[in-house]
Order: structure tokens, then C-alpha cells, then sequence
């Protein structure tokens, strides 16, 4: 327990380290002394403008996706037992990708591409979930058979078929919404206004997970060995699917498709701290929040005052990042 | 524990178990006491995963009842039926590496509450388990590195440190060398002498003869013997049930079955 504390104390410094340097890092250059200040007694000064009107709402908006994506992969790789699940792996994520680019298409405004984006990566959840059911709710069906392989080949190919699709509306969409729709699938946050719904879930969903960490170590041992220790298997992968799906949900919603962060952030912290889902998951969301506010602040400031698309900087540090870590492990 | 120690750990009471519309079990009855030391014996596919699966609770009966410790089965709270019954998986599989010792101290979970962490009594119980299967010095060692037979000891190990009065092990000693077969059977049969009930799977006949007090041979026509193992696993009976011939050797005190 002391060293849970110490470990999430850690991470929540590295994350206020990281929301820092969002607030001060930008094409309008505030001294670092006056963050802070500016941010607790904001003033009628353009730099406090830049701080409360763009920069903290673009860093809390960052924090919340990134820690939701990195939690909601973690649950995944707990569910199908495979460290490289991922929401995105289950189709998540295209089904959000369709949603949205249908209201964009449309010609729809912005909250109706939010819902449409929400909407579709629910109805994924649901068509995973349906075509699934029997191993998500059953043991029976479960416990002879390992399902979790059936799960993931279900997300991939519906992956697949959401992508088809996201092929055929590219193609139809009008010239001038390509780059709008391209960067939305590579995801981005300079379109996101309103943090407080994702971060307000981000909370909800470790809050309702801490009690069940202990059931969940006892999961990765398979459902058998689960159910026969006293854990209530298939409740606790309804539980668990439903938590990943609407946080995926609300991650897509926010920031469109940011892809690595539910892959490398609980790979790189296993690595590190172990496998303790008491321990990991709330880590999950503090690493994986600080990891995407990094991330942004580097897709702004790179090549300023163009901006990169988030989803291309969390691939660029995911992959070599993900290497190194898998080399490291086959040394030790 | 607080339930008083029961005439019967385990009361089958004319189970059927069928799959698919196939009957694979018919009205097995048997009484599993404090002590007992069982062998399931038959050809591969008769039903022994399932009806140990269905004796652990992991799966619904389709006809007759089972009692676990004075309560039918299905009355339990799944925590409770976990203090008392504990199941070891034909095969159990790592896909995160972690340290042994971790993998054995998931066995106290029924013992802990909600938000209680692993004590340092939960460890002393888990390396006490470790030892019993000759794995005291890899506690620390990565659990994906070890080889097969050294996972499934941890997996047993796992089970030992659940301290549960009846045992139900789906073939224990399948991937073990000679050596650690006797050893974990050695181990049960001490468990079973000091008053708690034992299970097991078991393909191997003269070590079922070795250490069985009790049989249970199911034949492929649905049909089942069941009864002290020397009345049990007789020559015709086995060479029945496995479609091949069995012949009896007796050396000095011990009864050896070999393959004709």
C-alpha cells in the first residue's frame, strides 16, 4: 500500500510537471514564474487570456484522453488476457471514426459530430459485445475454451470492416473536409473544447475500478482458476467491457483517434512497477494523462505555428518507445 | 473456518452430466470425506475435465444434486465455496510475466476482504506452498520463464496456499517428471491424512494405485464404477474402460497394471 502511494505520488508530480510545461510552452512565450501565477489569479494581460482560455483547457482536455485511452487499454489486456490488446484492436475506435465522419459529411456541426462519434463507438461496444455475448457473460462457454482469442479476431474484424468503411466515406467526401477528417482520424486536440465530461469520467472509472483490482490480478489467471477463487467472472467482464468501452467513447469523442497511448502506457508501467491491477490502473491514468499532454504540447510547438496532428506524436514516441521496452525485457 | 468440520466434504448424489445433447455422465454417486484420497480414472473425453468442473461449480448439472460441505452447491456464495473447494486447471496460462511468489499468494484471495492487500502471512503461507512443491527457490523467478511442468507446480502451489479442505486437481502430475509426481502426490496424501479431502484426474494407473484409497473409472458407454480402489480398478475393469488389455503384476506389496 506505501509503495502504491509512493509510486501514484510520483506519477501525479511527473503529470503536474507535464501541465506545466503545457501552460508555459507555446508561440506566446510567458515566464515560467508567471504560469503559475497567472493560472490561480488570472488578470485582464493577453498571456492570461492564452493561459485560461487556451492552454488549460487544451492540457486538461490532453490529460483526460490520454489517461482514459491508457486505461481503457490496460482493462482490455486484463479482459483478453493478451498484452497487446487495445480499443483500438476491438474497433472502438472505427466505429467512432465512421460516426463521426458520417456528421461531418453531412455537413453536421460540431456537437453532432461529437455525438456521432460517441454513438458510433458504442455501437461497436454493442456489436463486439453481441456477436461475443456467450463469452463476455457465460462461463460455460468461456471455461472449456479459452474465448479470449474469439473476442479479439471478433474486434479485429470488425475493425477491418469499420476501416472499409472509412475508405468508402474518404472517398465520397467533399475536397474541402479532407484535411479537417484527416487530421480527426489521426487525432488531435486543437478542436477540443470542454474537458470536464472526460475528465470528470476518467475519475468515475478508477474510482469504480480500485475495489475490483485485486479480482482483476486474479482474472489474468483465467476464468476457471477466477471463478473457482471466488471472483464473479462474468460479471466482472461486463463491468470491465463497459468501463473500457465508454471511456474509449469519450476519449475518440475529445480528441478523435489517438492511437499507442492504451498500448505503450501499461506495457511501459508493467515493466516498471509490475502487474498489480490495484497498483497499475490508477497509475494507468496518471502516466497515460501525462504521456498525451507531452505529447500535444510537442505536436503544437514543433513546427509552430503549424501543428502536427497528436495522433502522429504519439506514434512517432510509441513505436521506438514500445521497442526498446520489449528489447529491455528479453535482456533481463 | 467457522463451519464445523462436516461427515462429508463433497455428497454426489446421482449426477448426469451431458454435453450437446450426449450423455457423457449417468448418475454417478459417490461421498468424498475428510481423508480421502480419489482417483478419476477413464479414456480421454469420457468427461473427467467436466465433471470436475461440475463438482467445483464451474458449470450447471443436468440431473442430481451436489452437496458441498452440508449445502448444496449452487447456495454458495462463490467467496465461501472458495474457502472450502479449490480447483487446479488442466492447463493454466501466463500472459504477463510476473514473479512466482505473486502467482502462488492469488490462492489467499477467498481469505482476504475486499480492500485488504496480501499480508506478510499471505507470503509465509504462499513460500510454505512453494516449498511443498520443491519450488522454494524461485519465488522471484519470472513465471513465463519457467518450463512447463515448473508452471504447473506453481499453479499447484497456488492451490496449497488456498488452504481449502477438499482439493479437486484436473490432472496434476501430467507434465511432471517422475520425481515431482511422487513428490506433489506425496504431498496431497499428506493433506488427505490430516483430514482434508482430495480429487484428482489421473491418467497414470499405478501411481492411482499407489496413492488412491478411493477410484472412480467412468467406461465410454456413460457407465461408471466407483468404490475403494482395490475394488475398483480391477483387470477387467480397466482394460474395459480403456479399450485395451490391462494385466495385474504383483511385486512384493505393490500392484503394478501394464498395457498388454
Amino acid at each position: 500500500m506505501a509503495r502504491a502511494l509512493r509510486i501514484w505520488l510520483v506519477l501525479a508530480g511527473l503529470a503536474c510537471l507535464a501541465v506545466f510545461i503545457a501552460l508555459w510552452a507555446g508561440s506566446i512565450r510567458i515566464p515560467p514564474a508567471d504560469v503559475i501565477g497567472l493560472l490561480f489569479r488570472g488578470t485582464d494581460s493577453p498571456a492570461s487570456e492564452v493561459i485560461h482560455r487556451l492552454r488549460v483547457p487544451r492540457a486538461m482536455a490532453a490529460f483526460a484522453t490520454g489517461g482514459l485511452l491508457a486505461l481503457a487499454g490496460a482493462l482490455m489486456q486484463v479482459l483478453l488476457r493478451n498484452p497487446l490488446a487495445d480499443p483500438y484492436i476491438l474497433g472502438l475506435s472505427g466505429g467512432s471514426a465512421v460516426g463521426a465522419l458520417a456528421a461531418m459529411i453531412l455537413g453536421l456541426g460540431s456537437m453532432l459530430i461529437d455525438i456521432g462519434a460517441f454513438a458510433g463507438a458504442l455501437l461497436s461496444m454493442l456489436l463486439v459485445f453481441a456477436l461475443a455475448r456467450r463469452d463476455l457473460a457465460w462461463l460455460q462457454a468461456a471455461g472449456e475454451v479459452d474465448a479470449s482469442p474469439r473476442l479479439l479476431l471478433t474486434g479485429v474484424v470488425l475493425a477491418a470492416g469499420w476501416s472499409a468503411i472509412v475508405t468508402l466515406l474518404l472517398t465520397i467526401a467533399p475536397e474541402a473536409q479532407l484535411r479537417g477528417i484527416l487530421f480527426w482520424l489521426m487525432g488531435d486536440l486543437g478542436g477540443a473544447d470542454g474537458f470536464g465530461l472526460p475528465l470528470a469520467a476518467l475519475v468515475i472509472a478508477v474510482a469504480i475500478l480500485y475495489p475490483m483490482g485485486r479480482e482483476l490480478n486474479v482474472m489474468l489467471f483465467g476464468p476457471d482458476v477466477a471463478q473457482s477463487l471466488g471472483v464473479p467472472v462474468p460479471r466482472l467482464r461486463r463491468i470491465v467491457y463497459l468501463v473500457a468501452s465508454v471511456s474509449t467513447a469519450l476519449a475518440v469523442t475529445t480528441a478523435g483517434t489517438v492511437g499507442f497511448v492504451g498500448l505503450v502506457v501499461p506495457h511501459a508501467l508493467r515493466l516498471v512497477i509490475g502487474n498489480d491491477q490495484r497498483i497499475l490502473l490508477p497509475a494507468c491514468a496518471l502516466a497515460g494523462g501525462a504521456l498525451l499532454v507531452i505529447a500535444d504540447t510537442l505536436a503544437r510547438s514543433v513546427i509552430a505555428p503549424q501543428q502536427l496532428p497528436v495522433g502522429a506524436v504519439t506514434s512517432v514516441l510509441g513505436v521506438p518507445t514500445f521497442m526498446y521496452l520489449l528489447l529491455r525485457s528479453g535482456r533481463r | 473456518m467457522t463451519h464445523p468440520p462436516p461427515s462429508s466434504l463433497l455428497a454426489v448424489d446421482a449426477v448426469t452430466l451431458a454435453v450437446a445433447g450426449r450423455t457423457l455422465i449417468r448418475a454417478v454417486s459417490l461421498q468424498v470425506r475428510p481423508g480421502d484420497f480419489w482417483c478419476i480414472l477413464g479414456a480421454n473425453g469420457v468427461g473427467k475435465t467436466l465433471f470436475l468442473r461440475t463438482l467445483a461449480g464451474l458449470r450447471s448439472i443436468d440431473g442430481g444434486s451436489v452437496t458441498l460441505a452440508g449445502k448444496v452447491l449452487g447456495d454458495w456464495t462463490l467467496q465461501d465455496a472458495a474457502r472450502i473447494r479449490g480447483l487446479l486447471p488442466q492447463t493454466t496460462y501466463h500472459a504477463f510475466p510476473m514473479p512466482v511468489i505473486e502467482a502462488v499468494i492469488m490462492g489467499r484471495h477467498p481469505h482476504l476482504s475486499r480492500w485488504a492487500w496480501e499480508q506478510g502471512d499471505d507470503r509465509a503461507r504462499a513460500e510454505a506452498a512453494l516449498r511443498d512443491v520443491g519450488l522454494a527457490g524461485m519465488a522471484q523467478r519470472d513465471i513465463t520463464t519457467l518450463s512447463g511442468g515448473e508452471r504447473q507446480r506453481v499453479a499447484i502451489a497456488a492451490l496449497l496456499a488456498q488452504e481449502v479442505p477438499l482439493l479437486l486437481l484436473d490432472e496434476p502430475v501430467a507434465h511432471l517428471d517422475l520425481h515431482h509426481q511422487i513428490l506433489v502426490l506425496g504431498q496431497l496424501e499428506q493433506l488427505a491424512r490430516s483430514g482434508r479431502g482430495v480429487m484428482l484426474s489421473i491418467h497414470d494407473l499405478n501411481l492411482a494405485r499407489r496413492f488412491a484409497t478411493h477410484a472412480l473409472l467412468f467406461g465410454d458407454d456413460a457407465s461408471v464404477a466407483v468404490g475403494p480402489a482395490p475394488d475398483v480398478m480391477t483387470e477387467p475393469a480397466l482394460s474395459r474402460a480403456y479399450g485395451h488389455p490391462v494385466s495385474r503384476v504383483d511385486i512384493g506389496s505393490r500392484t503394478l497394471f501394464v498395457a498388454d
